[in-house]
């Protein structure tokens, strides 16, 4: 075996030790080297040393805070306030020692595992040249799946290891910047990410980060623990996101030990993706088992689907991207997945989950599969419900927004879903009631733009204070109250747009990227800004709204819910993605 | 000559657990393999039941320092102690190898010295993960590789660990996977039985589940199952949570029957009269990269396992193994499916008892013998088995003086080993500093001591042993490639060479060209691989990914490669192409060429800015770890303008990669045209062509052979030594291939 040590595994490779022998590159290989190479060495040098001395502090802050809670310390703690206090601590003191016999060794969390890391990684601090290559090979602002959300600038920036899978899941509600192992810690510490997610799929084949976890790839794995020990040392939170079970990946528990928190839950339905829009009536309700039989499944669903030989179609691996068209394209599917049947019920079809609650027998399985195959498609009475309980509690933004909790970050990052309501209020009192009817809202608006218009006799400001005052339970509950003052004087409608005027000024003063006009008198449905937020999701159009025809693109509308530039100039559409929910 | 081993573990033979099942059986397995074994004890006798299966193998002495008198006090021997202890062992017999178990006493005898390139460690007690390896362990794991002649790893998963953290291991590591001595009649073929009978054989502790598992007869008979769980071993953790305590009162339990510690043998026995066995752990230990013999051993008397999920029970007994468990509950559940399914019984049955006929004795010797026949020197036979091919002149009664000579040793170094291995060679090198610059008297001496001369590269080391080399001795030199580029060939006396050896039929063709040497001067031999080293089971999902080792300088045109690479993405995303290389930057001589530079700025910058190949690059290190590293790669590409061999190929080949080669000029002279192609284009429909998991199999496999048959080291190293004594027949001038096309 040619032993590779140096750079192309090659007999008549060119010693790295001997420039004498590069024969190949004729005679002036043997003079000194040039300027810029020479710069660009140094510039690399002294990148390192700055991440190196930023991961010498992460280990020492690690190292002091494990010994902040070791035992030894707590030990001399103890004894410490023992001998200064006798008498209060010194009859305390064996039960503590006992207490702190029997904690030694137990594991204390993250702490630990970080310091371990930070201290493992110090010695690999060796490879130069990456920031060169990231200056080349940097994967660019955006992921690929990025690009159907140019037209709402994401508020959350997210970095990480991450499948082709999870950047088209993220894309629409994140700028998402996916980081390759060769410069990875480099490329963090330029993307400005808020958050660095560690998904576990990632660390499977086909992706770039493949057997990170694996003994065979202590490379990469090491590359990994650079990463995670960079991105705490620059006090981003890091998150693993344990989307694959945990036997495929065993080695991988170091990571969730090393990373802030750990997402069990995936990375959510990403409804731009997997939604009902489209949906041929006449769909065909033949059953499917989307993918291909894994041999690792239950013996109980194994027999199950044994059983329905013959009468189910099994698609065999499918491309990830083709799947959304699939489940669109049948209205029946059979699953053992939680997470498949949520994709495919919200791209409209009926799901028979093999597991769960119901304990099928073979029998009763293939009674329940005859009759859903005699059934008609779903239709949007059936779908929309069904589409908006994923939207409220499995799509993508929803983990997105647990996640910035749980790591100390503003929700508001995740914009997609950061609602306005503009409207106009003649009293505290009409005030009052809009306050009971957006509370009622199943999807609580993010802000309220409340023109306030003045009566006769009666100043601006105190108006607005007291619509302001009787908005309060509003503002108890999170939401941002602007009040702006409205001039009687002006007509009420027949602004530029056909729109009213109150609705550009409220929009031009709120600060949400979305937002949805409400008239205040009227009485609206308790869905109606979760139906109008989820068909925006599912259509990732620049406005929505009630045009006749369902879930469906359409050439004008009148928007209920649009980027809030659009009001605030008044309303005018142009080029623009449109889309009617009813 | 006997071999002679010399066998310590820093373990108790008093107590059976797996460390000391293991003691015994290396101990076995080495004599087996043809050793005289000393193995030293670390405790007094209190118990022989492991000890006497030994006195009783022929070419095993037990030593016992506390009754010999060696050591002073009640013992056992303190880690510490252990070296010194062995180094008066050895020094009454000096013993071939020392095979040690233990980390504390791997490294303190490492630091000892006395027994530098002869140990032998069984590493298990190391850090298995990333985090764990901290640079301190990582450079005590550095000392003990380096002091090694070969670390015995038990899986190959740890084998790719300690090749991937620690560089000196890389090509030490060797499998010694877990060894099953003799083993009892196994259980007959009946389903399982009423009661049913549970069998766990062990240490007990907290991650071993075995308090969790003194539950399961209760549990059983709560579905309506009569169970027994029956427990075999006398080592209980301790700690201070009182864990002792409930584990003796759990085996006291109902339904629960222990038996306490017992011999391997005896223990086997009690096992194949249960049912199942129960090696079901704590997720902890799911990362682990040791083997449970007890799965093994519950195999090898016919018992079914209920054991964890894991990669590597996966790849033991298939992923469609009907008895994998997580949690109690599925213990429970997987148990009493068995009793309920005499099928599915009798198929998990067969595939543990499958899979513990790879882990006999007998294979283990088998492996070992291989070891010793690499690492320890061949011992003079009467019969002369071990003399020159066919053909070679007579070895001279004293042993023939061989002196290699170059600055860097590093495609020469197998072969000098092997050589060094000879019984009839005395071998010794010249080590030059650099290119041009060597002691002259340190090689004056060695030209006049010398009967062979090899010359690794033919540069000025090869034009200053033509000038001073002994009259009647022999001068053999070996041409890459970067020489005939060079000054330095027309200034090597070649009336003073016997012959010159290129690697391939090309470069010879090419060498007799541009030199004008004589025909018989010039022969050619392939460069050497270690095949079995780099034979290992490709990594999940491999088959879509392509490798490429050394894209340095810009003649291996990585251009290509990703030409490949987007052909292919534009039907599949799944394929990636994984680069171990270093980087041209980090070689000023290369990057200082405006050329060389611009090559591979524009080629980064493809990988950035086209869609099929954004994210789908990754430069890994460069690195000695090759062997681990293709465990990943399904594909190895060659796109290079020129090549004297291109080892990167017949590595992959031995791997069970598949080779693709662009078409060089000479690469026919080396690989099978099958594999050539001519251009980015064609490469990538014959990748795209093996899409399907089988035709890829097969298609790696056949590399596989072809590799084996033409470039292992053995057959190679014997061509050589033949060279010592003999010329070869000159490069038959091979047909000359018109060139596919290549661009």
């Amino acid at each position: 075996m040619s032993t590779v040590t140096d750079v192309t595994g090659e007999p008549d490779r060119i010693p790295a030790d001997d420039p004498g022998l590069a024969g190949d590159l004729g005679p002036a290989a043997e003079s000194e080297p040039v300027g810029d190479p020479g710069l660009a060495a140094e510039r690399d040098r002294l990148a390192r040393t700055l991440r190196e001395t930023r991961l010498q502090l992460a280990m020492t802050q690690a190292r002091l805070a494990a010994l902040e809670q070791s035992a030894t310390m707590e030990l001399g703690r103890t004894i410490a306030r023992a001998a200064q206090r006798p008498w209060s601590r010194g009859v305390q003191l064996p039960l503590k020692l006992i207490q702190l016999w029997r904690d030694r060794g137990s594991p204390a969390g993250p702490g630990p595992a970080t310091l371990a890391l930070a201290s493992a990684q110090l010695g690999d601090l060796a490879g130069a040249g990456e920031r060169f290559l990231s200056a080349l090979t940097a994967p660019g602002l955006g992921a690929p799946e990025a690009a159907s959300a140019a037209f709402t600038p994401p508020g959350l920036v997210i970095t990480g290891v991450l499948t082709a899978q999870g950047c088209a899941a993220l894309g629409p509600d994140a700028a998402v910047h996916p980081l390759l192992p060769h410069d990875a810690d480099v490329m963090m510490e330029s993307s400005g990410a808020d958050i660095v997610l560690i998904e576990a799929a990632a660390m499977l084949a086909g992706s770039a980060w493949a057997y990170a976890g694996d003994p065979a790839g202590t490379d990469r794995g090491r590359r990994l623990g650079r990463l995670i020990a960079a991105a705490r040392a620059l006090g981003k939170p890091v998150v693993f996101v344990r989307n694959v079970p945990a036997h495929v990946a065993p080695g991988l528990d170091w990571v969730g030990a090393s990373c802030d928190a750990v997402l069990d839950d995936g990375l959510g339905v990403q409804l731009a993706r997997f939604n009902p829009i489209g949906l041929a009536g006449d769909r065909p309700c033949d059953p499917v088992y989307a993918g291909q039989r894994d041999p690792r499944e239950p013996p109980g669903v194994r027999t199950l689907l044994d059983s329905l030989a013959g009468s189910v179609k099994v698609t065999g691996e499918l491309p990830w991207r083709q799947l959304p068209a699939l489940y669109r394209e049948h209205a029946l599917f059979l699953t053992a997945s939680a997470g498949q049947a949520r994709e495919q019920l919200a791209c409209g079809a009926r799901v028979i989950m093999l597991t769960g609650e119901q304990a099928w027998t073979a029998s009763a399985l293939q009674e329940r599969v005859t009759s859903a195959r005699a059934e008609r498609p779903p239709g949007e009475a059936e779908i929309l419900p069904v589409l908006h309980e994923i939207f409220a509690a499995h799509a993508t933004p929803v983990r997105l927004a647990a996640l910035a909790t749980a790591t100390g970050l503003p929700d508001r990052l995740v914009a997609g879903r950061q609602i306005a309501v503009l409207t106009c209020v003649q009293s505290p009192g009409e005030a009052a009631a809009l306050s009971a009817r957006l509370r009622r809202q199943r999807l609580a608006p993010a802000e309220l733009a409340v023109a306030v218009r003045t009566r006769d006799g009666e100043g601006a400001e105190p108006s607005c204070r007291d619509v302001t005052a009787a908005l309060g339970d509003l503002a108890d509950l999170g939401v941002l109250i602007t009040a702006i003052p409205e001039d009687p004087a002006v007509p009420d409608a027949a602004g530029s747009g056909g729109q009213d005027r109150w609705v550009s000024r409220t929009a031009t003063a709120a600060r949400s990227p979305w937002a949805a006009p409400w008239q205040a008198g009227r009485e609206y449905d308790d869905s109606y800004l979760l139906d109008l937020a989820c068909a925006r999701e599912c259509s990732q159009a620049d406005a929505v709204g009630y045009a006749g025809a369902a879930y469906a693109y359409v050439t004008s509308l009148e928007p209920a819910l649009a980027r809030r530039e659009f009001f605030a100039a008044g309303g005018s559409g142009r080029g623009l993605r449109l889309f009617s929910l009813r | 000559m006997t071999t002679r081993a010399l066998v310590y573990g820093d373990i108790d033979l008093n107590l059976i657990d797996g460390s000391a099942i293991w003691l015994q059986s290396v101990t076995q397995a080495l004599a087996r393999a043809g050793c005289a074994v000393t193995l030293v004890l670390k405790a007094p006798v209190r118990t022989d039941r492991l000890i006497t299966p030994l006195l009783a193998e022929a070419g095993v002495t037990v030593r016992k320092p506390y009754e010999e008198g060696l050591l002073d006090g009640p013992g056992p021997v303190p880690a510490l102690t252990a070296p010194e202890l062995l180094a008066r062992v050895d020094a009454e017999t000096a013993h071939d190898l020392v095979v040690l178990r233990g980390r504390r006493v791997t490294a303190a005898t490492a630091k000892h010295g006395a027994f530098t390139g002869r140990l032998w460690p069984y590493l298990t007690d190391v850090p298995q993960s990333v985090p764990a390896l901290t640079p301190a362990a990582a450079d005590e794991l550095a000392t003990i590789a380096s002091a090694a002649r070969y670390l015995l790893c038990q899986t190959e998963e740890l084998r790719c660990f300690l090749e991937g953290s620690i560089p000196a291991a890389c090509g030490k590591c060797v499998l010694l996977p877990p060894i099953l001595a003799e083993t009892p009649p196994a259980r007959d073929a009946a389903p399982a039985r009423t009661p049913l009978r549970l069998v766990y054989s062990g240490k007990f502790a907290p991650r071993w589940n075995t308090l969790e598992m003194t539950e399961l007869p209760a549990l059983l008979a709560a579905r309506g199952i009569e169970a027994e769980l029956h427990m075999i071993g006398d080592k209980i953790h301790d700690d201070p949570g009182g864990y002792q305590q409930r584990m003796r009162a759990a085996l006291g339990g109902k339904g629960v029957i222990w038996h306490g510690g017992h011999s391997r043998e005896e223990a086997m026995r009690l096992a194949a009269s249960c049912d199942i066995g129960l090696s079901w752990r704590h997720p902890d230990l799911d990362a682990s990269l040791e083997l449970s013999t007890k799965v093994l051993e519950f195999g090898a008397v016919g018992l079914p396992v209920i054991l964890n999920r894991t990669p590597m029970h996966e790849s033991l007994l298939g992923a469609d193994y009907g008895l994998f468990a997580a949690s109690l509950t599925d213990v429970v559940d997987a148990a009493a499916a068995a009793v309920a399914d005499p099928g599915l019984y009798r198929a998990t049955a067969d595939r543990t008892a499958r899979a513990a006929r790879q882990f006999t004795l007998e294979r283990a010797a088998e492996r070992l013998r291989g070891y010793l026949a690499r690492a320890v020197p061949k011992q003079e036979r009467p019969g002369g088995e071990e003399g020159p091919p066919p053909g070679a002149s007579a070895v001279p009664a004293d042993r023939l003086r061989v002196v290699v000579a170059g600055h860097d040793l590093k495609f020469f170094t197998p072969l000098l080993e092997y050589l060094r291995l000879r019984p009839e060679l005395e071998v010794r090198l010249d080590q030059w500093a650099a290119l041009g610059q060597h002691d002259p008297a340190g090689s004056r001496e060695l030209a006049a001591w010398a009967d062979v001369v090899v010359c690794e590269w033919c540069g000025p080391n090869a034009i200053w042993y033509s000038r001073h080399k002994r009259r009647g001795s022999r001068l053999l030199v070996r041409l890459h490639r970067f020489e005939l580029d060079s000054p330095y060939p027309a200034q090597v006396r070649i009336g003073a060479v016997n012959q010159v050896i290129c690697v391939s039929r090309h470069y010879t063709r090419l060498c007799l060209e541009r030199t004008g040497w004589p025909e018989a001067k010039v022969a050619t031999v392939p460069n050497a691989l270690d095949i079995a080293q780099l034979d290992r089971p490709k990594l999940d999902g491999a088959r879509f990914h392509l490798g490429m080792i050394g894209i340095v300088p810009s003649r291996k045109r990585l251009d290509l490669a990703l030409d490949v690479l987007e052909e292919l993405r534009r039907e599949d995303e799944r394929y990636l192409l994984f680069i171990k290389s270093g980087m041209p930057w980090e070689h000023w001589w290369v990057w200082q060429h405006l050329d060389q530079r611009e090559h591979y700025t524009s080629a980064l910058r493809r990988v950035q800015r086209s869609r099929l190949l954004r994210g789908a690059v990754v430069f890994d290190d460069a690195g000695p770890d090759v062997a681990a590293w293709l465990r990943r790669v399904g594909f190895v590409l060659s796109t290079s303008d020129d090549e004297s061999f291109h080892v990167a190929p017949a590595e992959g080949m031995a791997s069970r990669a598949v080779p693709v080669l662009r078409h060089w000029p000479g690469a026919e002279t080396i690989y099978d045209r099958r594999w050539i192609h001519r251009g980015p284009a064609e490469m990538a429909a014959a990748i795209a062509a093996l899409g399907e998991a089988a035709d890829w199999r097969r298609a790696g496999d056949d590399a596989h052979a072809q590799a084996a048959a033409c470039f292992d080291l053995p057959r190679v190293a014997e061509t050589w030594r033949g060279l010592l004594t003999a010329d070869l027949d000159p490069a038959a001038p091979g047909p000359t291939f018109e060139l596919l096309g290549s661009s």
